[in-house]
Order: structure tokens, then C-alpha cells, then sequence
């Protein structure tokens, strides 16, 4: 997820702190060092503990796709400063989701364990999208989770250019392997219904 | 790698995630984990070198990206990239974002 890190006119800069919050990782921010969490856009503790962060618009899919349709894009380089072979996956082996790896173990049956999902949480209940089932079609999929009504805006191309509420907030969302989405949430729901 | 740098490691580790205030936290205190590598031991990109399609010889056409469109200028960040870094902190057009994966 992208984020404006702009917060009462200040520009924060943020790190990975290697703690955990339900499996997903905290990073902090070099000015207070508070604690943030990723999947909430919040911070979780110190000095700025409840503060939001802005959820800023982003579009995952190929570099194919995403050249082709912004011809001007520039680009982050892999020249970083840091001694690290990008051709390698560091969680080859592993399911994982933001900083979390581990083994494989039993696995719900609802999905095939490596299966893409869109995975939101909202008030106490998770669900999970089959991206498989999802990005067939561009449009719009109106769902209710957590007794909010949720809308997935699927474009051309099969990219997922949003999630937002019916107030157009944009809402936290997780691209992750079905293996680690009902590893994390035991009880999560799958999307089934088709449009 | 023998027990000695192992253990050296481990104290280093335990020294590294200790440090960030708690006591206010709006959620469980028992929740927050250490876990995986330990305070910036996956390192963030604070200064992240942005080049043009022309110089992105380094992608692949299936490699997956993290876009973003911000006042009209669009950047691209490769999700091998960020495997190994989390969290790059960049401004497009002044306006600082944080990208995440």
C-alpha cells in the first residue's frame, strides 16, 4: 500500500521496528519513533499513537502492463545503495505476507494453498477475493463486509485499482496467498458469488 | 556459522528491538511481537534512486510493480525490490509518500 507520510505538515520517514501486530509488520517512523501499523494506517504506539495515515491510490500488476499504459513512467532502480540480488526472491520457499514467512502447514481447503487473494478486514470479519475470480471482468464488485458496504474497482486488464467504502474512502487491502490469509484469519469468508 | 557468532547474533538481535515506547499503545501491548529480523534489520530506502523507462533494463515484463500517479507523474516500484526493503520513502512532485508491500 502507498501512503501520504505527510502528517500536521511534517514529512516522516519510516523503517521496518521488527516487532509484529497480528502477523503484519509495524514499521516506525525516524522522527517520534512511533510505531505504525500497515494494514491499519495508523500508529499503534508512542508519541504519535492514533494518528492516520492517508491511503494514497496504487495499482499493482506487471511492469508490462504498467509501461505500455504510462509510457513516461519513471521508475525505482535497483541500484538502492544496498549489497542485495534483486534476482532473487528472499522468500523463495516460503508463504509470506509483509515480512512474515513461515513453512507450509494444513491449509483450508476453500482454495489452492498458492491461490492469489484480495484480502479485507473490516470490524471482525475477514474476506478473502479469489483474484482468479475477480479480475475476469473490469467493473465495479459491491460487497458488504463487517456490515460495510465495500466496493472493488477491477480495470482493464484485470488491475485492482481500489478498494473504498460508500463513502469513497479508500480501505487497506492485502494482496496475499491464500496459505497465509487463512493462516492469519482462521475464520475469513471467500468471495463466491459471480457477476 | 559456529555457536559463538550465533549467539552473538541473537544478543544483538535482542539489544537491536528494544527501545520504542509502548506504554500508550491502542492496541493489546501482548500483541505487539518481536518476530523476524530485528529493528532495521530489513533495511527501509530513504534515498531511492529513480530512473527512466530507458534505463529500466534491469525488468523483466512479467515482473510485478506497485504504481502510483501523482499529479499527473507516474512511478513505478518493483515488488523485487521491495521484498527486500519493506518500506521506500519517496516524493513525487513534493509530495513525500511512503510505498509498502
Amino acid at each position: 500500500m502507498v501512503y501520504s507520510r505527510t502528517i500536521d505538515d511534517t514529512a516522516l520517514s519510516f523503517g521496518v521496528s521488527g516487532r509484529l501486530y497480528k502477523s503484519n509488520v509495524l514499521l516506525y517512523d525516524h522522527q517520534t519513533e512511533s510505531l505504525w501499523s500497515q494494514l491499519m494506517a495508523r500508529a499503534v504506539a508512542g508519541p504519535m499513537a492514533g494518528d492516520r495515515l492517508t491511503i494514497l491510490p496504487s495499482h499493482r500488476t506487471t511492469w508490462r502492463f504498467w509501461s505500455a499504459r504510462h509510457p513516461q513512467t519513471r521508475i525505482l532502480s535497483t541500484r538502492t545503495g544496498f549489497d542485495r540480488n534483486y534476482t532473487i526472491d528472499p522468500y523463495e520457499g516460503y508463504y509470506r505476507v509483509s515480512s512474515i514467512w513461515f513453512p507450509v502447514g494444513n491449509v483450508r481447503k476453500d482454495l489452492p494453498a498458492k491461490e492469489r487473494v484480495l484480502g479485507i478486514t473490516i470490524g471482525n470479519e475477514a474476506r478473502a477475493y479469489p483474484l482468479s475470480r475477480i479480475t475476469q471482468d473490469a467493473g465495479v464488485i459491491e460487497d458488504v463486509v463487517g456490515g460495510e458496504t465495500i466496493r472493488i474497482q477491477i480495470d482493464p486488464g484485470g488491475e485492482i485499482s481500489g478498494v473504498s467504502d460508500d463513502r469513497k474512502t479508500l480501505l487497506p487491502h492485502l494482496f496475499v496467498y491464500w496459505f497465509a490469509w487463512q493462516a492469519f484469519y482462521p475464520d475469513t469468508t471467500v468471495y463466491a458469488s459471480s457477476r | 556459522m559456529d555457536a559463538i557468532r550465533v549467539l552473538t547474533l541473537l544478543l544483538a538481535s535482542a539489544l537491536f528491538i528494544t527501545g520504542f515506547q509502548l506504554d500508550n499503545a491502542i492496541i493489546p501491548r501482548s500483541e505487539i511481537l518481536s518476530g523476524g529480523p530485528p529493528k532495521d534489520g530489513i533495511p527501509a530506502i530513504l534515498d531511492p534512486r529513480i530512473v527512466d523507462l530507458g534505463d529500466a533494463g534491469f525488468m523483466y515484463p512479467d515482473d510485478p510493480v506497485i504504481g502510483v500517479v501523482i499529479n499527473g507523474q507516474a512511478r513505478a516500484y518493483p515488488v523485487k525490490i521491495l521484498n527486500w526493503h519493506e518500506v521506500v520513502n519517496d516524493t513525487i512532485e513534493g509530495v513525500p509518500i511512503a510505498v509498502t508491500f
